[in-house]
């Protein structure tokens, strides 16, 4: 007997090695994905996770940020911070080597999140350096959640559980296991064992077999630094976020802008984001699967109707633009289609808008034939002033930006005499309430610009305000309209409607971007626009939080520079056959 | 108790106030002191008011306040300022009240700020009528340039005062229609009251201020419309213009004794009234000293009546006393535009008093809604957390003042915050709070928004 | 209202100072006392103001359509006759007020005609204080310290009041966002002004042990010689048996009556919850605004008059539901009416006589004196017959049981025969 056991030994221990070494070759051939379950609703991956530390942490724009006088106090100072400054430091000493190096080894193949609503619950899948650092981690979270339960009087030790050979670790709500190289942190047992299973060579169907992830998926660009996919068709059947899938909207703003992509949302199967991160600027893109053709029809002045290819103009960009909304709107149907895109309230109000609107426009119908004749490219730019701080001329304490709207219309020999009868008429009405209530009056004047007409409108400055610092509001303001053939161009000063006019005449004003919406940014220039009007951020800021001045002060300075690192930022909402993306980006600027 | 008080020797009440084994100097009286002469001192300064005794910490006030009022090179007066020129420029009124609960709020002189607001009930005038913000903001720098200074100019400033015509109706003031409007209150609610002077004593006074006109925001003598005739009114005949009439008014002994007994009245005690033979001494006071306000004030709060225990806690807090001393006492800080809209739904609108008479003030702040309206008011800066406290919360204020333990805590609590002592179960009561489970800072706010309902906390 | 009254014994058990109540308690703003129970009687009347701001269009509203004048003074804004919501062959209710033309039907509205005032004054400003002083203008009527009719009503009813120090517990409530309405401007009542119903109660956030501790705490007897602090003792216990038992109504009412989402229908939806939780209010006060209709009229007046209509419809079927109708009336008024004819923007300018609407059980159903003339006219203007202040003095005594109204009217007015 004791003989054939020992001619046993030699196989029974070859297939125990081929036993343990299976789940390390498996391992390595299964992703998150495969891991997690079918229904796993969220699911965030990060591919190379050291490089994103390293890009975020060692980004000249954090070091600079962690410079700030400020931000220093500020991290010094705080009682909170102390409590997971040691924590931080006791761990380094367990783990013998520094946090940073400690997530590195913990994660450097890759992380991986999964949220599950048929488990509710999370899972978090990271696969480190080798088993030996992973282990060593784990141990010392377990080591650390133990003294710290000794030290809240809790003599308990942590509790453990058990699934095929597999120790986890309850720590607080969260199970901690590790196989291999692969750490496993999920805040519901189920899940967790489904983990293990798949990792243990189980053929459970995944959410890698799922085929709206699989789509998803094969959308995924290359070198992403992140990627994330919600299975927005769950939460449908589930009726979350049914607000935002509401059919009929109460925010006609809202509506104008974001209208098609919440449309689009209510029948897209799922979402996928991709984040980019990198020294010099990051950008975020989402997308849904978009068929134009299923497109509801109340919502076709978002998108062209028959390419769904609507493309916004380009940017004009006059002197010290800030922001700039370019983006391709059918308004006429937006205004046709408002009983059935707006609750009986807000309908009501467009309704009144209307009937008041024609009034200006001497009976003609506005939605019908005022908007019905413009088409359907907008810009909206808004701009810093500058003040001339020689002269009479009153400065206004408040300094408002600039702003200007520009439109293009099919028929100019209807629309200016209209639209010059509208101005005549905005200008008395504003005359009207301007004696009762003590403000300037407008007085109108027009001129020839190359070919182009601007008409305008002055406030007469009042004996008392000549040559004042800090005048009243209204003196930031000389409306302006500037007709040339079928560029209209409503302007709150001169100033920017003659750039803007100049653009045109030079045919700066006819090409179009690869975008349906896009929005532009200049934080520099916002930041000297805020900067112009320090005095009221700073008091309203004392008033809103109680600060002194010396806190408030801080607190303004600190914004304005904030805003001076990011050099712009972006919003891009493309449309193509398949698929409909908004991108967000931001470029950063840290050689100041 | 009313019946102690009327026998009280009227001398002997307004002596000064002398520390003794029966009426120690104690943080109790440290801090009523402080919640009477301005909205409420913080620990350390009632630690060092204790240090420094009754009549010095009394001669610190006047001092602070006389500083405050002439507004030379101080800096807080300037940041002020400042923020009030910034605030004028969107010319809403509501803002300005935020405003000046900020500046109530920190103000280096309590006693200016508190005097000031007693001048603003007094003379009440509303932003709901006077739309232009810096008419109001020129108004309230009047009041409190004048508020303990000599009361004359003061009346006469007002009476040219743009936002005090404007709300009046008395903009323009015509030879042939007299407008009676300025004359009628000047005599009945701002120097006199009711009795003290006839129909007709209106009408002629009327004339004097014939021609005293406000054009484009701006007073302005009309004399073209100026009636120069002679006039009789309060037993003096003379051709007299407005500055006459003040002071002709304020030559009537009634005078003397009107401004006293409001003063009494907003420094001293609600109820029971002061009998007039205990407000005579100060009536006489300013007869005899060119009725300045300041000694009269400063006679009051350094007095034996006002340390003794016929007057603590026998005042009903106004809403801004209750709100804006919570936050000096905890070294809080919070959002100034909600403290104004959260007062004014109990009762007080700085900036908007609901008519000409101002706030009755005393048992009128007392009603369900108004005491709901309070008890939420405190529990919104604490347990809502919209106020910080020391820069953090309440357990931060703790923790700098070196303050532990439940016991001490409350206590520490209650003599920062309450007029009055405590039942004792009810204080057991907020020691067992605290005591609870949870967070330190959240308890402790739970204890004060407990203490915030308590009827002791809204009694100064 | 037995039930009411045994959930108030139960929140303040345990309360020997309650149970010694004496005259310097004010009272609750709650019906809770023994008599709440008794028969109603006059003293129970509840008055809800519906002010329509702006001038509203009375022509437009309770339309002439049987008067070939009001045909052709308004060839753009008139209605036709088949379009008219008809009461007879001349009167007729503007197409969009369905809910008034039901309650009109059921018996519970009442249309006064030809409602104003000698020497109509044409001015927002001057007309609405006119209505809300009753006091036309320059007569006595002083700056910085003007009261209103209720505000005087409720002065005077406090000054009858048998406790000397009786306060002025919620007497009236202006429910809205601006600023109290000169109407309930008074020398010593203070009418709050409320935006919704957090203001009736202790928030504690769900905090039960702060709200156990705020309770017993205050309870406690204090037993000192300190008037006034026993008096804001008494005031506070009294406070929190009120809140906890409009809390309790609160939470227990409940209503088939679909109020409209409009800001004016869920204000009176706050109302009809405060009536049925018992609150001792006697005046209710809430507005509409945006009636002066200068030009494009036709869609804005119908929007105004649709919401107006379905918000006081839902209402008085709601206080039918609940079985206060025969206790409330509610009144809508306006500072002046518009011209007969219509002007060249398509909308109408200022005017003068106006109906005014009382609507519930109490009210003398109908249509209540006769239609102004529309050819014999003011300077282009309805002629009034009715004196606003005839419908005031009547509702004050014979509705809110004030015995003499003349001195809060300063003269004789009415009575107007509008109480059924």
């Amino acid at each position: 007997m004791k003989r054939s056991l020992r001619h046993l030994t030699l196989p029974l221990a070859a297939l125990l090695l081929v036993g343990l070494l299976v789940p390390a070759t498996r391992a390595a051939d299964k992703s998150p994905a495969q891991m997690m379950p079918a229904t796993t609703l969220f699911y965030v991956e990060l591919d190379d996770p050291t490089k994103l530390y390293q890009t975020l942490l060692d980004h000249p724009l954090y070091k600079r940020v962690m410079e700030l006088p400020d931000v220093k106090a500020a991290i010094e100072n705080n009682p909170e911070l102390d409590g997971l400054k040691q924590a931080v430091s006791v761990f380094e000493q367990q783990m013998g080597m520094p946090w940073r190096q400690a997530l590195d080894g913990v994660t450097s193949k890759g992380v991986a999140l999964g949220i599950d609503m048929a488990n509710k619950g999370g899972v978090l899948l990271a696969r480190g350096k080798d088993a030996a650092t992973v282990n060593k981690f784990r141990d010392t979270v377990v080591q650390f959640a133990q003294q710290a339960a000794e030290d809240q009087g809790n003599a308990n030790a942590i509790e453990q559980a058990e699934y095929r050979g597999i120790t986890a670790h309850k720590l607080g709500e969260a199970y901690v296991a590790t196989v291999g190289d692969l750490m496993i942190v999920t805040s519901n047992g189920k899940l967790g064992q489904h983990v293990i299973d798949a990792h243990l060579g189980g053929d459970a169907f995944s959410l890698a077999d799922d085929s709206d992830f699989k789509a998803a998926l094969a959308s995924k660009r290359k070198g992403v630094t992140g990627w994330a996919y919600l299975k927005v068709r769950t939460l449908r059947d589930l009726g979350v976020a049914g607000d935002l899938l509401r059919p009929k909207n109460e925010d006609p703003g809202a509506e104008f802008l974001l209208g098609g992509v919440l449309n689009a949302l209510r029948q897209a199967p799922f979402l996928t984001a991709e984040i980019n991160v990198n020294k010099n600027d990051l950008r975020l893109s989402v997308g849904m699967p978009h068929d134009a053709s299923k497109l509801s029809k109340s919502r076709q002045f978002f998108f062209a109707p028959s390419d769904a290819n609507g493309s916004a103009p380009k940017p004009l960009k006059p002197d010290g633009t800030m922001l700039s909304i370019s983006t391709y709107r059918n308004i006429a149907q937006f205004w046709r289609a408002s009983p059935d895109l707006f609750n009986e309230q807000e309908a009501a109000k467009l309704a009144q808008a209307d009937q008041q609107l024609s009034m200006f426009f001497g009976g003609r119908d506005f939605g019908n034939d005022i908007l019905a004749s413009l088409e359907p490219r907008f810009q909206f730019i808004v701009a810093r002033q500058t003040f001339n701080t020689k002269g009479d001329r009153p400065i206004p304490a408040i300094k408002l930006p600039a702003f200007a709207l520009v439109m293009e219309t099919s028929k100019p020999e209807l629309m200016h005499p209209y639209m010059q009868v509208a101005f005549t008429s905005s200008v008395s009405l504003v005359n009207l309430g301007a004696s009762m209530q003590g403000y300037p009056m407008l007085m109108p004047n027009n001129a020839k610009r190359g070919k182009a007409t601007l008409f305008s409108a002055d406030y007469l400055t009042l004996p008392e305000d000549k040559g004042k610092k800090d005048a009243h509001m209204v003196y930031n303001f000389t409306p302006t309209m500037s007709l040339h053939g079928k560029h209209i161009v409503l302007a709150s000063t001169r100033h920017i409607a003659e750039q803007v006019t100049d653009l045109i005449l030079a045919d700066k004003a006819d090409e179009t971007v690869q975008a349906n919406t896009l929005i532009e940014i200049d934080p520099r220039i916002a930041s000297m626009a805020l900067r112009d009007n320090k005095e009221h951020l700073i008091a309203d800021s004392m008033l809103k939080k109680g600060n002194d001045r010396a806190t408030a002060t801080r607190e303004v300075d600190l914004l304005l520079t904030a805003l001076q690192y990011i050099r712009g930022a972006d919003l891009k909402l493309v449309p193509d056959d398949k698929t409909l993306r908004v991108e967000l980006g931001l470029q950063f600027d840290y050689e100041k | 108790m009313s019946n102690t008080l009327t026998q009280l020797d009227p001398n002997r009440a307004w002596a000064a106030y002398e520390p003794s084994a029966k009426r120690p100097w104690n943080v109790a009286r440290a801090a009523h002191l402080y919640r009477r002469a301005g909205f409420s001192a913080n620990w350390a300064e009632l630690q060092s008011a204790v240090k420094g005794g009754p009549q010095a910490t009394v001669r610190g006030l006047m001092a602070d306040a006389a500083h405050a009022a002439a507004s030379k090179d101080d800096q807080f007066e300037s940041q002020m300022n400042a923020m009030g020129r910034t605030m004028m420029a969107g010319n809403n009124p509501r803002t300005l009240s935020a405003w000046w609960l900020y500046r109530m709020r920190y103000t280096p002189s309590q006693l200016l700020e508190k005097t000031t607001l007693f001048w603003h009930g007094h003379f009440a005038t509303s932003a709901a009528k006077v739309t232009k913000a810096k008419m109001m903001l020129d108004q309230i720098a009047l009041l409190r340039r004048g508020a303990l200074g000599e009361f004359e100019p003061t009346v006469r400033a007002i009476s040219r005062d743009p936002a005090m015509l404007v709300w009046l109706d008395s903009t323009s003031n015509r030879k042939i229609r007299p407008n009676e409007n300025y004359a009628r209150e000047l005599m009945e609610l701002f120097c006199l009251g009711i009795g003290n002077y006839t129909e007709t004593d209106i009408k002629q006074m009327a004339r004097a201020f014939t021609g005293w006109e406000v054009r484009k925001g701006k007073f302005v003598f009309n004399r073209w419309q100026h009636d120069t005739g002679s006039k009789s009114f309060l037993g003096a005949s003379g051709e007299f213009d407005g500055d006459d009439a003040v002071r002709i008014v304020l030559e009537q002994p009634a005078a003397s004794r009107f401004i006293a007994s409001k003063l009494v009245r907003y420094f001293v005690s609600d109820e029971p009234a002061l009998p007039d033979r205990l407000v005579e001494p100060l009536a006489k006071q300013l007869r005899e000293n060119g009725f300045v306000i300041g000694p009269v004030v400063e006679r009051i709060l350094s007095s034996d009546l006002f340390f003794s225990e016929h007057v603590a806690a026998r005042k009903v807090r106004s809403p801004v006393d209750l709100g804006i001393g919570l936050l000096r006492a905890l070294e809080g800080a919070t959002d100034m535009y909600q403290l104004a809209q959260s007062l004014d739904q109990v009762g007080q609108a700085v900036m908007y008093p609901p008519n000409v008479k101002g706030w009755d003030g005393g048992r009128a702040w007392i009603s369900s809604s108004r005491l709901l309206g309070r008890a939420n008011l405190v529990g919104a800066l604490t347990v809502g957390g919209r106020a910080k406290f020391a820069g953090g919360g309440l357990h931060t204020l703790a923790r700098k003042h070196n303050v532990s333990g439940p016991a001490d805590t409350v206590d520490w609590l209650l003599d920062l915050l309450v007029a009055t002592p405590v039942p004792r179960a009810v204080r057991g009561e907020l020691v067992s709070l605290l005591q609870g489970r949870g967070d330190e800072g959240k308890n402790l706010a739970r204890v004060v928004s407990a203490i915030g309902a308590l009827p002791e906390f809204q009694l100064a | 209202m037995t039930t009411t009254r045994r959930n108030f014994l139960k929140h303040s058990l345990g309360t020997s100072a309650l149970v010694s109540l004496t005259p310097a308690v004010p009272a609750l703003f709650l019906n809770t006392s023994a008599h709440a129970a008794a028969a109603r009687r006059t003293s129970d009347n509840i008055l809800v103001v519906v002010q329509l701001s702006g001038g509203n269009d009375g022509i437009n509203t309770v339309i002439p359509h049987g008067d070939d004048v009001y045909h052709r003074s308004r060839n753009v804004t008139r209605y036709q006759a088949n379009q008219v919501l008809k009461i007879d062959s001349y009167h007729g209710l503007h197409p969009q007020m369905t809910g008034f033309k039901s309650l009109y039907d059921e018996g519970q509205l009442a249309i006064v005609q030809g409602v104003g005032y000698p020497n109509p004054n044409r001015s927002h400003f001057e007309s609405m204080d006119i209505w809300h002083t009753a006091k036309p203008t320059g007569e006595g009527r002083v700056a910085g310290r003007e009261t209103g009719w209720i505000g005087r009503y409720l002065d005077a009813q406090r000054a009858a009041a048998k406790s000397p120090k009786n306060d002025d517990e919620l007497a009236a409530l202006h429910l809205g966002a601006g600023r109290l309405p000169l109407a309930l401007a008074a020398d010593k009542t203070r009418v709050p002004t409320v935006t919704d119903l957090t203001a009736f109660k202790l928030q504690t956030r769900n905090d039960g042990a702060l709200r156990r501790t705020i309770e017993s705490a205050t309870r406690f007897d204090r037993g000192s010689d300190n008037d006034l602090l026993s008096y804001v003792q008494h005031s506070t216990v009294n406070a929190l048996a009120s809140s906890a038992q409009v809390q309790d109504a609160l939470r227990q009412y409940s209503t088939p009556i679909a109020y409209p989402q409009s800001p004016l229908g869920q204000q009176l939806r706050t109302v009809a919850q405060l009536i049925e939780a018992g609150m001792s209010t006697r005046v209710y006060y809430v507005s509409l605004g945006g009636f002066d209709t200068h030009a494009t009229q036709r869609n804005a007046h119908a929007a105004l008059l649709k919401t107006l209509s379905d918000a006081v419809a839902a209402f008085t079927k709601d206080m039918a539901h609940h079985g206060h109708d025969k206790r409330v009336i509610t009144m809508s008024f306006t500072e002046f009416g518009r011209r007969v004819k219509e002007n060249a923007s398509a909308g109408t300018d200022h005017g003068a006589a106006n109906p005014l609407f009382l609507v519930g059980g109490g009210v003398k159903a109908g249509l209540i004196g006769k239609h102004p003339s529309m050819t014999d006219l003011d300077q282009g203007d309805l002629k009034f017959h009715t004196d606003f202040r005839a419908i005031y003095a009547t509702l004050l005594k014979q509705w809110l049981g004030l015995p003499n109204p003349e001195a809060v009217l300063g003269g004789k007015f009415g009575p107007a025969k509008v109480l059924g």
